[in-house]
């Protein structure tokens, strides 16, 4: 009995690594057809370069250098992919507008995906009515919009969790400053 | 000592199993490595028994791991593995090592080296440890148990994977919604 188990476990073992590879020529032929990670540009006319504040996003983003504001749906699958990619957290950067169909459907969307927290944190907005939305006039998600110096610059759909980490704004950091010994000047190097 | 001796053991058998089941499905990936180190075709074809050799060693260690054969298979297997980095090293471009399936990446070399000293060390211990062998049942609920362990560890990988593919799938099947609108 015990042999058989054994057999079939290493048997199942051998099963999954051919699985493993068939997910993996899907996602190459998927990236040969062009059908994996295609973000399409999203006309903004008038609302480049206005303030993120004046479409009722919170007022903290007109004084960001650099951020990117997601709007995810609790009626779209990216969405919940996307949602369920945050893990609990937001990373740097990243400001989320959940728009939903009624404040329960909201609470919900938070809940399976342990969201629930995030609202105590300003960089998540529950967007009940989809006025933020409405005032913008998207009528599709995901997308993010980025913000450049507190002001709107460009946006995008976001087709993949890994596209969204891929465009997040990364933190840039100053290498170690170089310690002067004492007697010594600085000189400019231009 | 027997615990830290069954440890050992099947560490070691599942260390093989793993990479023999995995070249098991690619065989000619096996063959292909043989003929970069310089043998020849005949030479890369006969070569490739390295795999039951491998899984013969496994299922040793599982049901006997007190045996001298056992324990002079893990060594030899050792030794073929670090005359293949020799091998590697000596040669002008990097072989690429398929040491654990096709799949992996990795190239042969020091590593293989530096791993006959573990393998060598853990079979003297097996001789020295003077183990009693495992009665035909427990063998076969110890095989159960790492074969189950080895599938275990390939499911993680594979949720993964799916969980991609299946947000791959909904995200282009809302792109092409978008883009029909």
């Amino acid at each position: 009995m015990m042999i058989t188990v054994g057999v079939l476990a290493l048997v199942v073992f051998v099963l999954c690594g051919v699985v493993y590879e068939l997910f993996r020529d899907v996602r190459q032929l998927r990236d040969v057809a062009g059908i994996l990670d295609r973000p399409l540009n999203v006309e903004i006319r008038d609302v480049a370069g206005t303030r993120p504040s004046a479409y009722g996003l919170p007022e903290a983003l007109d004084s960001a250098a650099s951020a990117l504001v997601l709007f995810l749906s609790d009626r779209c699958g990216t969405c919940r992919a996307l949602a369920a990619g945050l893990e609990r957290h937001l990373p740097p950067g990243l400001w989320v507008v959940l728009e939903a169909q009624s404040a329960d459907s909201a609470a919900k969307f938070l809940e399976s995906f342990e969201l629930t927290r995030m609202t105590e944190d300003s960089r998540l907005v529950v967007d009940v009515t989809g006025a933020i939305a409405g005032r913008i006039g998207l009528d599709m998600t995901p997308v993010s919009f980025r913000v450049e110096d507190g002001k709107i610059a460009s946006a995008t759909t976001v087709p993949s969790k890994r596209y969204l980490f891929s465009i997040l704004p990364k933190p840039i950091s100053l290498r170690p400053a170089q310690r002067m010994r004492e007697g010594e000047t600085w000189q400019s190097t231009t | 000592m027997a615990i830290l001796a069954t440890a050992v053991a099947l560490g070691g058998a599942s260390l093989l199993l793993w990479a023999g089941l995995e070249k098991a499905r690619d065989p000619a990936s096996t063959a292909s490595t043989l003929r970069q180190l310089g043998l020849s075709a005949t030479l890369a074809n006969v070569g490739v028994l390295i795999i039951p050799a491998e899984l013969a060693v496994a299922l040793g260690l599982v049901f006997r791991p007190d045996s001298a054969v056992t324990q002079a298979g893990a060594v030899l297997l050792a030794g073929a593995f670090a005359v293949a980095g020799l091998l590697a090293l000596r040669r002008d471009e990097p072989v690429r090592c398929t040491c654990f399936g096709s799949r992996r990446s990795g190239y042969l070399g020091a590593n293989q080296l530096v791993a006959l000293v573990p393998w060598a060390g853990g079979a003297a211990f097996l001789h020295v440890a003077d183990l009693t062998p495992p009665s035909p049942s427990r063998g076969a609920a110890i095989l159960a148990g790492v074969g189950l362990t080895m599938a275990g560890a390939r499911l993680i990988p594979l949720l993964g994977a799916w969980r991609e593919a299946r947000s791959d799938r909904l995200s282009a099947r809302e792109t092409y919604l978008w883009l029909h609108q």
